[in-house]
């Protein structure tokens, strides 16, 4: 189907991919810029705003905070959410194809939503606001999302690879080690990377899960109220490399080659 | 499991307990892998939800909360303030996911039919752009529009203009343009796993047919893509609407998202059955207009295809 | 039910199956099967598909419970067992090999729960991959293989924990016609040379009658007949098993007369003459069975022929198949391309039917 646009298929993808990546490249740019104002033109290039940020003890401690919060809630996500894959892919029962439609239920409602209901439940029953919370609710996040991930490849599995192995002697469990677990692992590892950037970016759930301590998004947040703070610009853009790059390693481990190979 | 061994014919009954315990194992070990999941989202999303109902009918009586139940929220909710902010969600959000939608489309278009080498890296780069922090962006948007930020001060440097253009921030525009920005690779991948199931040769017999270029799109490829898009834009018109940072830091004086109406009454205003109320009220519109498009995007894509 | 002409009855049967029940939802798979094989047989299972013959595998190899019946294998009752502690193994249908592991790894599978050490292990599965022609694989990965190479990989790592039996689910369906025919030939070779119990399912009649010392024919969970290859084709034992192994013309008629071996029975506008048991009856339905190299075509009006029209031909290598219109109905017929045709498209011939080939079976509802 052609338009009378010749090159129209290019333009359309260099001009989209121009302006998906225009803020990346603009803080990035500007990180280095020796000026308090982000702004052309730029008069010199420095690391001053980065070694600032290496020492500023906000930024490790809620850094550390962030890395703490989304490993531990990934570990998590994972143990609980591939079984729960796993039983959705033996069992066609009715309740079971509820239970997946619930499990997919927080990626669908808006995260204030989720946010808030967390919170009056705490305070409901008193809970203090602390690690666990904010943790409670990053697993809440992540879990599905890994349910979902596991869960695509399952449908595509081959149960005959695990009945082989009976067959040649391997216990029901030998064989979910030996087999069905390698196979699945990629995709595990994949969803798990997704769900570990996703939870170092998450903002509004811990907006209202943390007591006193920071994430690095709330920093972000509330540094950037102040207006001209140059760190900001090194923080954000340290946090876009590091994403960008998880994203790269879990697409390089599972995802879109599942698209590529239908394409 | 050991044989009945030496045991000339077991009776039908043992054999059929055998498999009825066969089965209830199965059972069983299915529901203890479901169970971890289903328990910690009962907890923490199910109870929550219902909590935040009760929390809605409650009242605030001198900064404490008072466990009385009364409809007097939801009719505070239908406030100037809550319905213009729900509004002005909805006006960003619609107008969001149709933008978005629409890029994405002919982004997934040209990708899926009109490249041949690099099709994967293409692949990549549009799903990578995906990262990154989701605040950082924001305050890029500022570096970007804003008064002495990228554009305007490159526009001044080259002598375009005298002065900064202040019409780029602070605005529904700038609102919209960041999160089109946020949204289009999430709206790429579904419409773009909907377009790999259209077979490059039912468009071409649609042209041999007869159809011209926008009569095909129409009457062959909008039908095989309906459940595709009506997905991102369900997904897209969520997730703007429910944005609260992104209007607070680049919509300025004209209005304030539903989220923000909404995040107040547990913050400052400390009024939280008040935001509990407003939190369904808002969910409940969303849902309903979702639902709706949903289904409309079903029949049309039905009567498209006739 | 049915064991046929040629059921073996030997005590020590290799494997043996009792009233083998198996409900799936609300089809009965499995109907009550009884079943024999001696040790060293190449037996096929052989059936349309649903006829229950993949769960018949599938209950033997343990994967699947039957509701009722009992599975024995070299006498020792193994219906409870799962299929890690059953001395058997199988080869799939889609060959099932493990994308993860490497060819000799594999094979060398199972050997790992006989609790063979490293060394003996890699030694066996190198032996085992020597056998089946594929010495020097041992690194590869399964995807860099062809399909018949797979087939082989297969094979190797089902035989080498040395089992009882081997079960074969269809396992040459995907593979291109000439490899399938190497294959075949291969499978056989190798059989007889480990002189293994083979079990082979298929819906391919002409394979299983290539392969196998007997075939068993099923049908709607049930088994109809068990004899040797030949005695299937001569024999049939119903309507179904006569069309189903080799190609035949399958007529309906009512029996005339019976007298001396030989009925009568009018089909359509004529009357056949065949070789038929005393048994039947003067009135009875039937179905006869008369397969196409029983029919001779010779000129028109010659006597003792029927009237017919040829209304369709193929040439098919060293034969003409062709569709005769008579009144006995469309004949399909079977000639020898060598000699000159009697008649070619569109010709009038007269059909002559070998009575004494013909079978004749009694119509029931289920025929």
């Amino acid at each position: 189907m052609r338009l009378r646009l010749p090159g129209w298929p290019w333009l359309v993808i260099g001009g989209t991919l121009l302006f998906l990546y225009g803020p990346v490249f603009v803080t990035g740019l500007f990180s280095f810029s020796d000026s308090n104002v982000a702004g052309f033109p730029l008069r010199a290039l420095t690391v001053r705003w980065y070694v600032n940020l290496w020492h500023d003890p906000q930024f490790r401690e809620s850094g550390l905070f962030s890395v703490k919060i989304a490993a531990v809630s990934t570990v998590i996500a994972v143990l609980i959410g591939t079984p729960a894959a796993l039983a959705a892919a033996r069992s066609r029962s009715v309740g079971m194809r509820f239970l997946s439609g619930f499990y997919v239920v927080p990626l669908l409602l808006p995260a204030l939503v989720l946010a808030v209901s967390m919170a009056a439940m705490f305070r409901l029953l008193n809970v203090r606001l602390t690690f666990w919370t904010v943790l409670a609710g990053h697993v809440v996040m992540s879990a599905p999302l890994i349910f979902l991930v596991v869960g695509a490849r399952l449908r595509g599995f081959d149960w005959s690879l695990p009945d082989a192995a009976r067959v040649l002697g391997a216990s029901q469990v030998q064989a979910f080690l030996r087999v069905t677990a390698p196979l699945l692992a990629p995709a595990v590892l994949g969803g798990a990377i997704l769900a570990f950037a996703i939870s170092m970016d998450n903002f509004v759930v811990s907006l209202f899960l943390t007591g006193g301590s920071s994430t690095l998004p709330l920093l972000i947040w509330s540094r950037m109220r102040e207006f001209f703070d140059p760190t900001v610009n090194a923080m954000a853009t340290l946090y876009i490399v590091m994403t960008l790059l998880a994203a790269v390693i879990a697409e390089r481990v599972s995802g879109l080659r599942a698209t590529r190979a239908a394409s | 499991m050991t044989s009945v061994a030496g045991d000339p014919v077991a009776p039908a009954a043992v054999l059929r307990n055998r498999t009825h315990r066969r089965s209830i194992a199965r059972l069983l070990s299915t529901v203890a892998l479901a169970a971890p999941l289903t328990v910690w989202l009962a907890a923490l999303v199910a109870v929550p939800l219902g909590i935040l109902v009760v929390y809605s009918f409650w009242r605030v009586v001198a900064f404490q909360i008072v466990h009385v139940y009364s409809l007097a929220n939801y009719r505070a909710s239908f406030s100037r303030v809550f319905l213009r902010a729900l509004e002005n969600s909805l006006v960003i959000g619609l107008s969001t996911a149709a933008i978005t939608c629409v890029i994405a489309f002919a982004l997934a278009w040209a990708v899926r039919f009109r490249v041949r080498r690099g099709k994967n890296l293409l692949l990549l780069a549009i799903v990578a752009a995906s990262a990154g922090s989701y605040l950082a962006r924001i305050y890029a948007w500022r570096g970007i529009l804003g008064a002495q930020g990228a554009i305007n001060s490159f526009l001044t440097a080259v002598h375009l203009t005298s002065g900064p253009l202040g019409f780029l921030i602070f605005n529904r525009g700038a609102v919209i343009v960041a999160l089109v920005n946020l949204f289009v690779p999430y709206a790429f991948l579904p419409i773009y796993a909907n377009l790999l199931a259209v077979d490059p040769e039912i468009l071409e017999a649609g042209r041999v047919l007869g159809a011209g270029p926008i009569r095909n799109l129409r009457h062959v490829a909008l039908p095989l893509t309906a459940v595709g898009l009506a997905t991102s834009f369900v997904y897209v018109l969520i997730f703007a609407t429910g944005d609260f940072a992104i209007p607070t830091f680049l919509g300025g004086p004209t209005g304030l998202p539903a989220a923000q109406v909404i995040q107040s009454q547990f913050g400052e205003i400390f009024n939280w059955p008040l935001g509990a109320a407003m939190a369904i009220v808002y969910l409940l519109v969303l849902g309903g207009i979702s639902a709706l498009l949903a289904v409309y995007a079903g029949r049309r894509s039905r009567r498209l295809a006739r | 039910m049915a064991a046929g002409v040629g059921a073996v009855a030997a005590p020590a049967a290799k494997l043996r199956v009792e009233g083998l029940r198996f409900r799936y939802r609300t089809t009965e798979a499995l109907a009550g099967v009884d079943l024999a094989i001696a040790e060293g047989e190449f037996v096929s299972i052989l059936g349309p598909s649903g006829c229950g013959k993949t769960t018949l595998l599938r209950v033997v190899a343990g994967l699947l419970a039957p509701d009722a019946g009992r599975v024995f294998l070299s006498g020792r009752d193994i219906t409870h067992q799962p299929p890690e502690r059953r001395q058997l193994n199988m080869v799939f249908q889609h060959l099932a090999l493990f994308p993860h592991l490497s060819v000799v790894e594999n094979v060398a599978f199972g050997l790992r729960f006989q609790g063979e050490p490293k060394r003996i292990r890699s030694e066996k599965a190198g032996e085992m991959l020597d056998l089946v022609g594929l010495a020097g694989f041992e690194r590869r990965s399964t995807h860099q293989l062809s399909g018949g190479q797979q087939q082989r990989v297969a094979l190797a790592r089902a035989l080498v924990t040395e089992p009882e039996i081997l079960l074969l689910d269809e396992p040459l369906g995907s593979l291109d016609f000439a490899i399938r025919k190497e294959m075949q030939a291969e499978l056989k070779a190798i059989q007889r040379r480990l002189h293994i119990t083979f079990v082979f399912v298929t819906h391919d009649q002409t394979e299983a009658m290539a392969m196998s010392d007997r075939v068993i024919l099923m049908r709607a969970g049930a088994i109809v007949q068990d004899a040797s290859p030949v005695e299937t084709y001569l024999n049939p034992v119903d309507a179904f098993a006569a069309s189903f192994v080799g190609e035949t013309n399958l007529l309906q008629g009512v029996v005339e007369s019976v007298a001396a071996g030989v009925c009568s029975i009018r089909i359509g506008g004529a009357r056949v003459r065949v070789a038929a048991p005393d048994a039947l009856a003067a009135g009875a339905h039937v179905a006869v069975s008369i397969r196409p190299e029983h029919i001779t075509l010779r000129r028109a009006g010659a006597p003792a022929t029927i009237a017919g029209r040829v209304e369709n031909e193929s040439f098919v290598g060293p034969e003409v198949l062709g569709e005769v219109a008579t009144s006995i109905g469309l004949l399909k017929t079977r000639e020898s391309a060598v000699r000159a045709p009697v008649g070619r498209l569109g010709d009038e011939v007269g059909v002559e039917i070998d009575g004494s080939r013909a079978r004749v079976f009694l119509l029931d509802a289920s025929a």
